[in-house]
């Protein structure tokens, strides 16, 4: 149906909607919604463990896309926007952990830990993520940040220095102290 | 003493705990070497816990839709372009208001002496006063078209002022309409 044989009502709100998907962006539509399917998750599960909430992981996932949408910069290959977004979002954490450095560390309630691990989940599991998940809690963000893209995530020195940007040479120590820390962290708490 | 960052065994600790074979089917010299060696345990410990929270959290993730999330970019998007088209629009505003309260500054050091002459021509007892308005010149005791000329005044010089802070206040209001 051609603009002209609608009703004129019809035809402006045709318009306006053709108007208001015009915004350029980076990439399509399409190639979006495969790229948002492939990372979504575990950006989503990052910004969760190093902000300790999960609405405001919930407003930083979408910031993050955002971000990224509008970056002027040219990203060749799936892992170069991969990381990208990573540091987009670790820099939005960082951010905001600036802008909130008076609150509290926020620890998670055994029903928000079990709701992060789906319904049915038994006591004795969602006890030992609880005491991880309180472990993370009280690292600094960069070493959150380490540890989980380290451990979770599998990534290399080199993309780890590339998200939180810190040098390569300097990964592997800052690694060493941060695992110490968790170590420790981990021990103290089954032994109490 | 220097401290011993890395072991020549880290990796296949790794391996065994990324494939969740970490201590059972660990061969029994690594477990043994873990035991003795700080920089494998702890690193045991640590991908084992990271890992797990990692597995059992993230399949259970709940995010929006592709198409949301690519709509509310659109819509943020559009606004941002908006406000950044309409920015000089605020500044010609902004530059109105001053322009016009130098103008009128300008203007009372010209022609001061002759509107205060004027004015104390218009508060000459010749006009009547109006019965409505008699009580409220009886208050002040200034006439009507004292009170008249003054109304207007204010009202030439406070609208442009109004209108652009109201254009401000939306301003501030509008980035809340675009999040998530």
């Amino acid at each position: 149906m051609h603009t002209r044989d609608l009703p004129i009502a019809d035809a402006r709100t045709l318009t306006l909607q053709r108007d208001e998907t015009d915004v350029a962006f980076r990439m399509d539509e399409d190639a979006f919604r495969g790229f948002y399917d492939r990372t979504s998750r575990i950006l989503w599960a990052y910004l969760r463990r190093m902000t300790n909430d999960r609405s405001m992981a919930d407003d930083l996932l979408q910031d993050c896309y955002y971000r990224f949408l509008r970056a002027d910069v040219q990203l060749e290959s799936e892992a170069h926007r991969r990381h990208y977004l990573f540091k987009i979002a670790t820099n939005l954490v960082r951010d905001g952990v600036r802008r909130t450095q008076a609150r509290p560390t926020i620890v998670p309630h055994d029903e928000e830990i079990a709701h992060d691990m789906g319904c049915g989940s038994d006591q004795d599991a969602v006890t030992a993520r609880m005491a991880v998940n309180q472990a993370l809690s009280q690292l600094a963000t960069k070493e959150r940040a380490l540890l989980w893209l380290a451990y979770a995530q599998g990534a290399s020195h080199q993309e780890i220095a590339a998200i939180v940007g810190v040098k390569a040479a300097s990964v592997k120590s800052l690694l060493y102290r941060a695992r110490r820390r968790m170590a420790t962290l981990l021990r103290t708490g089954r032994e109490a | 003493m220097t401290m011993n960052l890395s072991c020549p065994r880290e990796a296949e600790v790794l391996d065994l705990v990324w494939t969740n074979q970490w201590p059972a089917r660990a061969d029994r010299a690594l477990v043994e070497h873990a035991a003795a060696c700080q920089v494998c345990r702890d690193l045991a410990l640590v991908a084992s816990a990271v890992g797990a929270l990692n597995d059992d959290t993230t399949p259970a993730v709940k995010v929006p839709d592709a198409s949301v999330v690519w709509y509310r970019a659109q819509v943020r998007a559009r606004h941002e372009l908006t406000r950044r088209a309409t920015r000089p629009v605020v500044a010609a505003q902004l530059a109105a208001v001053v322009v016009g309260l130098i103008g009128v500054g300008a203007g009372w050091q010209l022609a001061g002496p002759a509107v205060a002459a004027w004015w104390l021509e218009l508060s000459l007892p010749r006009v009547p006063p109006l019965g409505t308005w008699s009580e409220l010149t009886g208050m002040t005791g200034w006439p009507l078209w004292r009170w008249m000329v003054g109304i207007v005044t204010v009202s030439v010089l406070t609208i442009p002022v109004a209108l652009y802070v109201a254009r401000m206040a939306d301003r501030a209001i509008e980035p809340t309409q675009d999040r998530p």
